[in-house]
């Protein structure tokens, strides 16, 4: 299976915002992110991207059946970061 | 002294011909570390040598493929003389780093014992391959595999190995990210991103551990596909179910 192009900035923060908004949820986020985090060969050269993926490849891990490992405010840490990083 | 000097030839164009390790059984515990290292290698001819390489991360905002430095201190001679020598050489690329021409190690150079000192506070350390890398003596064709090994390990290091990687027994190399902290309240501190890979069969999987406030593994999930079960284990390593 041929890996995607890798995923702007602009692309990866927009998915982030649609997580808080519940646009998407968690699942399709973290399925969407593992497109190229599980890839063999990734191909994402911007390490702002790829940080960003490996959060967002994570966003639905749980810690019981019923509870989220990550909260919005670690969303929101990973939406800060992502904005401090600058343009690329 | 003249031997020394041939014998440095020798062993950094061996490291940087193809990896090859001709005794690749010794120091292949592969880690991380920081503050000093010492490795102490007993009775081994110079061009059997076991070595190091380090491995220099760019910094964070790096896209492109991390410098490679070859940083090599050694204590080369007979225990009777112990002459004394450093080298010390950097390569911009892995491509140039593996295109060094072998051809250049010496033959001649004396039993000897040798002594590598390696320090470094910010140096993720990458000791002899195993199997899975090309053997000494090796054929064009597998020098090619060596090197394409090199930069596979190299770009998964780049990827996913912030926090370091280990060499398993089996030969596979596992790879750990950076531990991403989770601010819910609970036993779990946070996730990191694991990949491992069979350079035999250039096989990978990636998977995800949530760590707990002692620092140990307590839930593992595959990344497998959409439908991923968490298998959960307790404080004292037991399974105890998935969801």
């Amino acid at each position: 299976m041929t890996t995607p192009p890798s995923p702007s900035r602009p692309e990866v923060h927009r998915v982030l915002l649609d997580v808080l908004a519940s646009r998407v949820s968690r699942e399709q986020a973290a399925n969407w992110a593992s497109a190229w985090v599980n890839a063999p060969e990734p191909g994402v050269d911007d390490p702002v991207v790829w940080e960003a993926l490996t959060d967002l490849a994570g966003v639905d891990l749980r810690v019981s059946p019923v509870d989220y490992l990550h909260t919005e405010s670690d969303i929101h840490a990973w939406l800060d970061r992502m904005e401090g990083a600058g343009q690329e | 002294m003249t031997w020394v000097v041939r014998a440095m030839a020798a062993l950094v164009a061996t490291i940087v011909a193809a990896l090859c390790p001709a005794s690749p059984a010794s120091a292949n515990d592969l880690e991380t570390g920081s503050g000093a290292a010492t490795y102490t290698y007993d009775s081994v001819v110079v061009n059997a040598v076991s070595w190091s390489v380090m491995l220099e991360r760019g910094p964070p905002a790096r896209a492109v493929a991390p410098t490679l430095v070859l940083l090599l201190d050694l204590t080369v001679g007979h225990r009777s003389s112990g002459d004394s020598t450093h080298a010390e050489t950097t390569y911009d690329t892995p491509a140039s780093f593996v295109s060094i021409d072998s051809t250049t190690i010496s033959a001649g150079a004396p039993a000897a014992s040798t002594r590598a000192e390696t320090t470094g506070s910010r140096w993720v350390r990458v000791s002899t391959p195993g199997a899975g890398f090309a053997a000494k003596g090796a054929t064009g064709a597998e020098s090619a595999l060596s090197g394409s090994l090199l930069n596979r390990h190299l770009g998964l290091l780049e990827s996913y190995g912030s926090a370091g990687f280990k060499q398993l027994e089996s030969g596979r190399f596992r790879y750990y990210g950076a531990i991403k902290p989770a601010s819910k309240p609970g036993d779990m501190v946070g996730r990191r991103l694991v990949r491992e890979w069979d350079p035999a069969t250039d096989a990978m999987r990636t998977w995800h551990e949530t760590i707990d406030q002692a620092g140990r593994v307590r839930i593992v999930r595959p990344q497998t596909g959409p439908s991923k079960t968490h298998y959960y284990f307790d404080e004292f390593g037991n399974y105890g179910g998935s969801w």
